[in-house]
């Protein structure tokens, strides 16, 4: 997909020993959000999960640019994983996958 | 039901442009000459052997330093300026800063000291500026630019006093420095013997260097013929790599239907190396001549190079300010083998001066 946007995100729980997420898991519940705020159609959009970190429940995913907006507006928006209260926190944004690999934001020099 | 479209805003636009070179990689170029704020550099090089002293070889002149609450008036005192400014090159960015919200400045080695600042800092400062292009509307950024090489400035002893007191109202900023002297004779640590004279809590660091490998099937493209789309393509499977993603096809295609683009043959090793921390553009040409020296181009399909800024540098290539509101994501791939090469530029907004002479 040569116009795509790649999100860097985890997913939270109260508890932090709380569930574990497998991948499969961690995907149909974003695309249940999806779903939930933007119906069927949205829901069916070819978002792709590039890597995924078990124990940090962190992830990169891949979507297409028409549909960056949306997703990104059901991530702020979900509060539920198979019924325990969550959330997701976005830690980067790039239209450009290698600018994933670091942010010197959060370095520490 | 099925949600008629009542939400759809465009995603944040950003650019992404191809320039091809034949022969040996321009290191005179503007892309890497220009961009004085580098923050990450990752090699991506398929089934080479020779990596072993590279991360010493790369990077043994690249330590810099960090120096906690500067005070912005220390900038401009007499003795900084002809004993560092204008001999050597020096670089400085403010760190810990964000462009969006809090006031970032930067030093670039042709002297030039580049601050911006919101519009309430602006109106206490006292010191001349001009809207940043990027809020001409709102009018609520603003951009200063005093050029300390200046032979003008320090002949006037009256404006350098007024500077520093004008400076002297911003608020104290953790930096990180380096700075190249003007011959091997002198020592670049001198920039942190300066600063600790002052009084100042000096640290140096050194870039931090990560290294993975992983085994994937190898994009087969031509780099002389490549067009912009396979260039992406290329692109986003050299992001693949350096984020060490899951390259096992699934075959339910339920978690990821990614496949990599034009590939042939069997999978292959991959190395990639990282390093983080604060380069500047000459280091950036040291890093690049050092890679080619160490690897054999003659064995190798291609090697690639990406250089990404810092994220709330005051400027992006040469004079263009930094956008606010982006992910500050600016930054270039040179992908190059023994024949040619190309340079892939990504800049994370869209928005470009009308006038870009004005601003040169």
């Amino acid at each position: 997909m040569a116009n795509s946007f790649y999100i860097d995100l985890s997913l939270k729980f109260p508890d932090p020993y709380g569930s574990e997420v497998s991948p499969v898991y961690f995907k149909k519940n974003i695309t249940e959000a999806l779903c939930q705020l933007f119906g069927e159609v949205s829901s069916a959009v070819d978002i792709d999960l590039l890597k995924f970190d078990k124990e940090g429940r962190r992830g990169i995913l891949r979507v297409p640019k028409s549909h960056y907006v949306k997703l990104r507006s059901s991530l702020t928006l979900a509060s539920r994983y198979e019924g325990t209260v969550c959330c997701y926190i976005i830690h980067k944004v790039s239209p450009f996958l290698l600018g994933l690999q670091g942010d010197s934001r959060n370095y520490n020099h | 039901m099925l949600s008629p479209e009542i939400f759809n805003f465009p995603a944040p636009e950003s650019l992404f442009q191809v320039e091809k070179f034949e022969g040996k990689v321009p290191l005179n170029n503007q892309n890497i000459n220009n961009f004085h704020y580098n923050h990450l550099v990752t090699i991506i090089i398929p089934d080479s052997a020779k990596l072993e002293q590279l991360n010493e070889k790369v990077t043994q002149d690249c330590s810099y330093y960090k120096i906690l609450g500067l005070k912005l008036e220390d900038l401009v005192s007499l003795k900084f300026i002809c004993g560092f400014i204008r001999s050597g090159k020096l670089s400085l960015l403010s760190i810990d800063r964000r462009i969006d919200c809090d006031t970032c400045f930067g030093l670039d080695p042709y002297g030039q000291l580049l601050v911006t600042v919101d519009k309430e800092t602006y109106q206490s400062l006292g010191l001349e500026g001009s809207i940043s292009h990027f809020t001409r509307k709102l009018k609520n950024h603003f951009t200063i630019t005093v050029d300390l090489a200046d032979e003008k400035l320090i002949k006037n002893t009256s404006r350098l006093s007024k500077l520093k007191t004008c400076l002297g109202r911003l608020e104290k900023c953790s930096v990180i420095v380096t700075w190249k002297p003007p011959n091997e004779d002198i020592c670049p640590s001198s920039i942190a013997k300066y600063f600790s004279d002052l009084g100042y809590v000096v640290k140096q660091c050194t870039p931090n260097f990560r290294r993975h490998t992983v085994y994937s099937k190898v994009p087969d493209f031509d780099l002389g013929s490549i067009d912009v789309t396979n260039a992406k393509e290329f692109a986003e499977w050299l992001g693949f790599v350096s984020i060490d993603g899951d390259f096992q096809e699934d075959p339910s295609g339920y978690l990821s239907s990614y496949v990599v683009p034009s590939a042939t043959g069997v999978a292959k090793k991959i190395d990639c190396l990282q390093w983080r921390g604060f380069f500047t553009a000459t280091d950036i040409k040291e890093m690049i001549e050092q890679i080619i020296k160490t690897t054999n181009l003659a064995n190798l399909p291609w090697i690639s190079i990406y250089i990404q800024g810092f994220s709330d540098s005051p400027v992006s290539w040469t004079n263009e300010e930094q956008h606010y509101y982006t992910n500050g994501d600016n930054g270039y791939i040179i992908i190059f083998n023994k024949e040619n090469g190309l340079f892939c530029i990504q800049k994370c907004s869209r928005k470009r001066y009308k006038d870009v002479n004005k601003y040169k």
